[in-house]
């Protein structure tokens, strides 16, 4: 390792992203050795050691892969003649471990198993250098392929000797091993890839559903802000209508209409928006407590639209002041009490013609009928102050 | 016009704007402009407190959430050394929380960035009397806040008034009725047929059981509404 390559995995290592070392197996020495302040060539030499001393190698390794599970114990990287020699001698030790263990191993397995050991590390997939994308390249396969050929021929070869159940069994646990110790890496890095893939995916559902949206609602409000752009009025609304739905959808990501008005608040506030959508005027709506739709709470909502179309409609102003308060007192029965107020243009209540239904029936009449009461102040050139109350 | 504690810019009110949206500010100076002297502007909460300091206007425009922090730290970093300076806070947040936070640091009032350029030079004004400016909004959150959690009354678990936060008195509720139904201070003095003067010493006094009542008990009010 350069003196280069070496400051730059020294930045690593200080930026606390990933080992300096490539994974060999799992990446358990590098990142032991890098919380140890280790090198991880001295971390492995100990393993070794370990292994080769009746296997606490191995545990060991087992329980340090455990505690430190939650590590990034880095992203493979290409060039593995390094991890070929490391699979060989662990192949190796494996054997020898084995013989140390119960003994009598036929030095004959040897080269077979070497073999196909050596098969395996060769043919086996390595990351390759763009996207973390895993390459099988075929000469490394075919190279593997008659290797293992070979391997397993010398060990028929040696069947007489094999004929013992002890050293099948030996062999076969020895290559399992092995694969385990090729395959490895590779089936941690399926694992996190795929998980990483999930997330992916759903981060760019994400952004795709909210470009749509996006798209659909503020691209269009804003051409349209712009394109009249010459009327305030029309603009404002536009925008503080954007604005509403853009919240909602932020906050709530539940569409306007697909819940049914159930209590007093939600229905005034669906009330002036729809006014506000359709005479493009800024209807602000306070609402204090709250309430159930009970019958008369529907009256009074409807009278209550009914108060702020006329506003919208004649007032010639821009705003539209709404304010709900439901007052309990303690326990029912409840006053609930709306004002509808502009500072429009007003009018003389007496001159308003008899066949203007508005006030008369739709909110009057109306609120008279639920048992409770309306009040019209107008001042003319000042606005126009429409008070419900229930019960009267 | 205002003459309010200022010796400087002829008598016009100095303002600071505090907001981390470039295109807002400059939509705020350019109403504001020509009735007030803005003489700083800032973008974050160490900008902001480093223009307050140097400029230490009559009226800091704050909004309530900057992408560094919230408006909040800025004034209980600065209203230990500055007392004279006050805070006007302007937000598109409706979240009871963050503005009844604000309000609870010591700002003066709350209004919504949908206000006219009029209106916001006429709160301003306001604030830098020292008075009390209550946006339709905040006198809604006031009257729930000060009536209890509808939700909590319904289940019968806060029945009545809460006995630890001050309640409002008949005039002061009134007073915040109106402004939640959009009066004016000057509108409010002709219904209720009081002085204007009277009128702004309610609200002050309402402002001033806001900022005392506890942390606690606008949390769990807060908590309990549905507005969060």
């Amino acid at each position: 390792m350069g003196p280069s390559r070496r400051r730059l995995d020294l930045g690593r290592l200080r930026a606390g992203a990933i080992t300096d070392e490539r994974p060999l197996v799992l990446g358990v020495a590098g990142t032991t050795a890098r919380l140890l302040g280790a090198s991880p060539l001295v971390v492995r030499v100990a393993l070794a050691v370990l292994t080769l001393a009746a296997g606490w190698g191995v545990a060991l390794y087992l329980v340090l892969w455990w505690m430190l599970r939650g590590h990034d114990h880095g992203a493979e990287r290409p060039g593995t003649l390094r991890h070929n020699l490391g699979v060989i001698a662990a192949t190796a030790a494996q054997l020898v471990l084995v013989d140390s263990w119960i003994g009598g191993v036929d030095p004959a397995l040897l080269w077979p198993v070497g073999l196909v050991g050596f098969a395996l590390a060769l043919a086996r997939p390595v990351p390759s250098a763009n996207e973390g994308r895993w390459s099988v390249s075929v000469g490394r396969v075919v190279a593997g392929a008659v290797l293992m050929l070979a391997g397993l021929l010398s060990a028929v070869g040696a069947s007489q000797d094999l004929s013992s159940l002890l050293d099948t069994a030996v062999a076969a646990s020895v290559l399992v091993g092995g694969l385990g110790l090729v395959f490895a890496p590779w089936l941690r890095r399926v694992v996190t890839e795929a998980d990483a893939d999930r997330l992916r995916r759903a981060q760019a559902e994400a952004r795709a559903e909210m470009a749509t949206h996006l798209h659909d609602s503020v691209l269009q409000t804003l051409t349209l802000i712009q394109n009249r752009s010459c009327q305030p009025e029309v603009a404002a609304a536009l925008a503080h209508r954007q604005e509403r739905e853009l919240r909602q959808w932020l906050y709530d990501h539940v569409p306007e209409a697909a819940v049914p008005a159930s209590s007093l608040r939600s229905a005034i506030d669906t009330a002036a928006a729809e006014i506000e959508d359709q005479y493009l005027k800024v209807i602000e709506c306070i609402v204090v407590g709250d309430t159930t739709m009970t019958e008369p709470v529907q009256a009074l909502v409807a009278a209550t639209r009914e108060a702020i179309v006329n506003a919208a409609k004649f007032a010639q102003v821009g705003r539209v002041s709404v304010y709900a308060e439901v007052d309990r007192h303690g326990e029912l029965p409840l006053t609930v009490e709306v004002f509808v107020r502009d500072r429009g243009v007003g009018f003389v209540l007496d001159a308003v013609p008899p066949d203007r239904h508005g006030i008369a029936d739709s909110i009057c009449a109306r609120m008279e009928r639920a048992g409770g009461r309306a009040e019209i102040t107008s001042r003319v050139g000042s606005g126009t102050e429409v008070c419900l109350r229930w019960p009267a | 016009m205002s003459s309010a504690g200022s010796s400087r810019s002829a008598d016009r009110t100095t303002v600071v704007v505090i907001d981390d949206h470039m295109l807002f500010r400059r939509g705020v100076v350019s109403a504001i402009g020509d009735l007030v002297a803005v003489v700083g502007e800032a973008d974050d909460v160490g900008s902001g407190i480093a223009a307050i300091r140097e400029a230490v206007p009559d009226v800091v425009l704050l909004d309530v959430h900057l992408s560094s922090g919230s408006g909040r730290e800025i004034i209980e970093a600065v209203s230990v050394d500055l007392p004279r300076v006050r805070f006007l806070a302007l937000s598109v947040s409706d979240a009871p929380a963050d503005v009844l936070g604000l309000v609870r640091a010591g700002a003066r009032g709350y209004v919504t960035k949908r206000i006219d350029g009029a209106e916001l030079v006429d709160a301003i004004e306001q604030v830098a009397l020292g008075n009390a400016v209550f946006s339709p909004r905040l006198a809604g959150f006031v009257l729930d806040a000060f009536t209890g959690s509808p939700g909590a009354r319904a289940q019968g678990e806060d029945p009545g008034a809460d006995p630890d936060l001050e309640r409002l008195t008949a005039r002061e509720r009134e007073v915040m009725q109106h402004l939640a139904r959009g009066y004016a201070y000057k509108e409010i003095a002709e219904a209720l047929v009081i002085s204007v003067r009277t009128v702004e010493s309610h609200a002050s006094a309402v402002l001033r059981k806001l900022q005392l009542s506890s942390r606690n008990q606008l949390a769990h009010w807060v908590s309990q509404n549905r507005l969060v």
